[in-house]
């Protein structure tokens, strides 16, 4: 099996492509692979992994032009095509070097975020976003002596959301993203969208008016990548649908209409 | 790390009249660890560890797996020996002063080989068996002489072998049996 692994680091004025091959065992992963090439080939590739297990959110890299966990995605199904994901186009997922899907397995680092060495990319501007949205419980009662109790139904819903585990994939995969650099994007918009909805939450008005503009709700296009990128199935379109719609009800009930 | 920093000065600044601590001793442990780390890349030629990290999970995976006996941890305890004496010698060719990953694994493979040998002195001076480790030698449980927590200290570069006492509840401890 063949790779083109993207090479950057600082004081070079443009990444290079590097070319490996090898035969992989079955079920390796391409976090496998990276590990492979950097005991036998090269040892300065850099990427970053922690939990290797698709909890952690650390190993997001853009693979054959899809941004995916490089921990969950297996060589085997992907160099065969079966891995495929249709996306809506933007620049960093068009043709950026020459690549042969059915040769070869392409690995880039996660678009939209400036790139540090080879695949790690400096993570900043996405959390800078996640910590506007206040991620945190802001509960209104006092502490309850036991616990606070949630309807399972609501938790169902809930559950859609909490489940992201920021590995900015999404954020990798949207075009408002590349085209407007100040857009909050996917994972900081629907885990706003999660406190909205959470019953225990005492603000949940004024939290959809945290991210009432602009680079908040209203730039998404609904391309929808961030949906179908997302490894844990977080629907964040949804989340950014439900809120506009919200939001005009308060509006328009404001205005007395 | 992180977090640990962030309440050590929390506590300081909240003590009244705290004095606050030497910081030498850590900027002491600071410029070794610089000066180790410039020593291991300078190191060119020599084999290449990640060769000796393989060989030390196949020497723990056969060797120390839940069903253990004396004479096969001899050899375990040996391996590890030699591993480290490998180790020693041995290099890598990524000298990046940033992400240097070969390096993390450099000192996490040190790290390792010392926890191989804790792991190894321990399970073999305990002649009994007890949860996961089942001896094949010693079948039984041995409360008489094996109720007390092993501590593995470091003394001059080299490990030692102690005992303590296991400070017991509420319950007598007795044997499970499934
Ligand atoms: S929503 Fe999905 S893709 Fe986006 S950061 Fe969370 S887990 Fe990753
Ligand atoms: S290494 Fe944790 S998600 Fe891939």
């Amino acid at each position: 099996m063949k790779f083109k692994i993207f090479r950057f680091k600082e004081g070079m004025e443009k990444p290079i492509y590097d070319k490996f091959e090898f035969e992989p065992p079955t079920g390796m992963t391409v976090l496998g692979a990276l590990f492979y090439l950097q005991q036998n080939f090269d040892d300065s590739i850099a990427f970053h992994y922690s939990c290797r297990g698709a909890v952690c959110g650390t190993c997001a890299m853009l693979i054959n032009k899809v941004p995916r966990l490089a921990c969950r995605t297996q060589l085997e199904p992907l160099i065969q095509g079966e891995l495929k994901i249709p996306l809506s186009p933007y620049s960093a997922i068009e043709e950026t070097v020459a690549w042969d899907p059915e040769e070869e397995i392409l690995i880039e680092p996660l678009p939209h975020l400036p790139v540090k060495k080879d695949l790690i990319v400096d993570m900043d501007k996405f959390f800078d976003y996640y910590l506007e949205v206040e991620p945190v419980l802001q509960p209104a009662d006092p502490e309850p002596a036991l616990e606070r109790l949630m309807d399972p139904d609501a938790v169902k819903e809930l559950e859609l959301y909490t489940n992201c585990i920021l590995c900015a994939s999404c954020f990798g995969s949207c075009p408002v993203d590349g085209a407007k650099p100040d857009y909050l994007g996917p994972a900081a918009l629907a885990k706003l969208y999660r406190f909205y909805i959470d019953p225990r939450e005492g603000n949940n008005e004024s939290r959809l008016f945290l991210a009432d503009k602009p680079s908040g709700w209203w730039d998404c296009e609904f391309h929808g990548n961030c949906r179908r990128v997302c490894p844990k199935d977080v629907p964040p379109l949804i989340g950014i649908a439900k809120a506009r719609e919200k939001l005009n009800i308060i509006k328009n009930r404001k205005d007395g209409k | 790390m992180v977090f640990g920093r962030i309440v050590a000065d929390k506590i300081i600044e909240e003590i009244p009249n705290a004095e606050k601590p030497e910081t030498e001793p850590v900027m002491g442990a600071v410029r070794s660890m610089h000066n180790k780390i410039e020593t291991i890349l300078q190191r060119d030629d020599g084999e290449k560890f990640f060769s000796i990290k393989t060989d030390l999970t196949v020497t723990m995976q056969e060797k120390f797996g839940i069903f253990r006996d004396n004479d096969t941890m001899k050899e375990g305890l040996h391996e590890i020996g030699q591993l480290k004496e490998r180790f020693s010698k041995s290099c890598f060719n990524n000298k990046e002063p940033t992400y240097n990953h070969a390096l993390i694994q450099f000192l996490e493979l040190e790290a390792m080989l010392k926890i191989a040998e804790v792991v190894a002195m321990g399970a073999i001076e305990r002649r009994e068996s007890r949860g996961s480790h089942k001896r094949n030698d010693y079948p039984d449980r041995d409360d008489e002489n094996f109720l007390k927590h092993t501590i593995i200290n470091m003394k001059d570069g080299k490990l030692v072998l102690n005992y303590k006492p296991v400070k017991l509840g509420m319950f007598k401890p007795k044997e499970r049996v499934y």
